[in-house]
């Protein structure tokens, strides 16, 4: 009996003397090396993938539906806001609109004794017209549409039908009130005898 | 962004005194630009509110002139931008931005139209929506500005308005002749 368990002491022993030699650290051997990269994704091959065509044909149809959209709102938002602060304006959106203006004033432009002719809002501002002097005319008539409104109510006038400003040789400006809008037209005319000396 | 230096405006700023300043040539009773940019205010310097601007912008010339003060406004801002005497673009967004008038974009240009969008407008940003658009003096600016430098007749309109008509910018079409 003693000696079964003195054998096995012996062979305790060992076991733990060759588990420490397997187990103790080793300097002089290099660190093993770290697992190697997964192999990369393969790329796609060249040429367009009808997938990504498609959602690009289809990013590009709703960029222009939202362009669409957004100029759509914003003429709307001008006609709403316009609409309650009781102010008519032009459709200048509308390109029919000024287009139209424009042929007409064009005529207009070509009768004698008419120097120049333009339409412009009650702002002052050019809406139609071939003159060089376009912006400065379209100024006047929002001038003078101003001092129309001020001499109305200064001298109890009726509505302003035109204003007119005649100068020494006889040439006019006249600012005339474009019936149902807010526009103007401001034309610039010499007497149909000619300029007096 | 590498601007070109802003070109220097006429007797600017605090240190401007009427001794510095440079001769006024104008006419007789009238005040031009570097007379009018003479500043000499030691205590309260150069810089004012934007309240003052637009009470005499919108609230007196209007009064004075009616409506139309728009158009006569658009004129006005149309020859003092043609008179800077501007070499560029790069020097009128330069100045736009040393006086403030607002951020400046411009996201289309070409040889014959442009579209420049202003946003905190020195105008009407803030302001509630009046149905109209407001900033025809800038609208002007800048085309007397892009008529000077490219020697082309340009036209602007104002198609969008803050303070005027609720958008999120000024916005001007510049049609070049």
């Amino acid at each position: 009996m003693i000696g079964l368990a003195v054998l096995l002491s012996v062979i305790g022993g060992l076991a733990f003397f060759m588990a420490g030699r397997a187990m103790r650290p080793r300097a002089s051997q290099p660190l093993p090396a770290p697992p190697p990269p997964p192999p990369p994704m393969p790329l796609p091959p060249p040429g367009p993938d009808p997938a990504v065509a498609m959602l690009n044909h289809q990013v590009s149809v709703l960029d222009q539906r939202r362009a669409t959209a957004e100029a759509e709102t914003a003429q709307l938002r001008t006609a709403l806001v316009a609409h309650q602060r009781g102010r008519l304006i032009t459709p200048m959106s509308d390109p029919a609109g000024p287009h139209y203006l424009q042929q007409v004033t064009a005529e207009l432009n070509r009768n004698p004794g008419v120097a120049a002719i333009v339409v412009a809002d009650d702002l002052g501002l050019l809406v139609a017209g071939t003159s060089p002097r376009g912006d400065e005319l379209a100024a006047l008539g929002g001038f003078l549409a101003g001092a129309g409104d001020r001499a109305r109510s200064l001298a109890d006038l009726g509505p302003v039908a035109r204003v007119m400003v005649e100068d020494i040789r006889g040439t006019t400006a006249s600012v005339t009130h474009l019936p149902g809008t807010a526009l103007v037209a401001v034309a610039v005319q010499e007497p149909p005898e000619g300029p007096r000396p | 962004m590498n601007r070109p230096p802003i070109p220097k405006l006429p007797s600017v700023g605090p240190a401007a005194t009427p001794a510095a300043a440079e001769p006024v040539a104008a006419a007789p009773g009238k005040v031009d630009v570097a007379n009018a940019l003479s500043i000499l205010r030691p205590s309260l310097g150069d810089q004012a509110g934007i309240g003052l601007y637009r009470l005499l912008r919108l609230v007196a010339l209007e009064d004075i002139i009616g409506r139309g003060a728009a158009g006569t406004a658009y004129i006005a801002g149309k020859k003092l931008g043609a008179g800077l005497g501007l070499a560029s673009l790069d020097d009128f967004l330069g100045l736009c931005a040393a006086l403030k008038i607002g951020i400046i974009k411009v996201p289309v240009l070409t040889a014959n139209r442009a579209h420049v969008d202003v946003y905190e407008c020195v105008t009407c940003s803030g302001m509630a929506p009046v149905g109209r658009t407001l900033c025809s003096f800038e609208g002007g600016l800048i085309a007397g500005a892009v008529e000077a430098v490219t020697k082309k007749r340009t036209k602007a309109r104002e198609v969008t308005c803050i303070g005027g008509l609720g958008h999120d910018a000024c916005g001007f079409d510049l049609e070049l002749e």
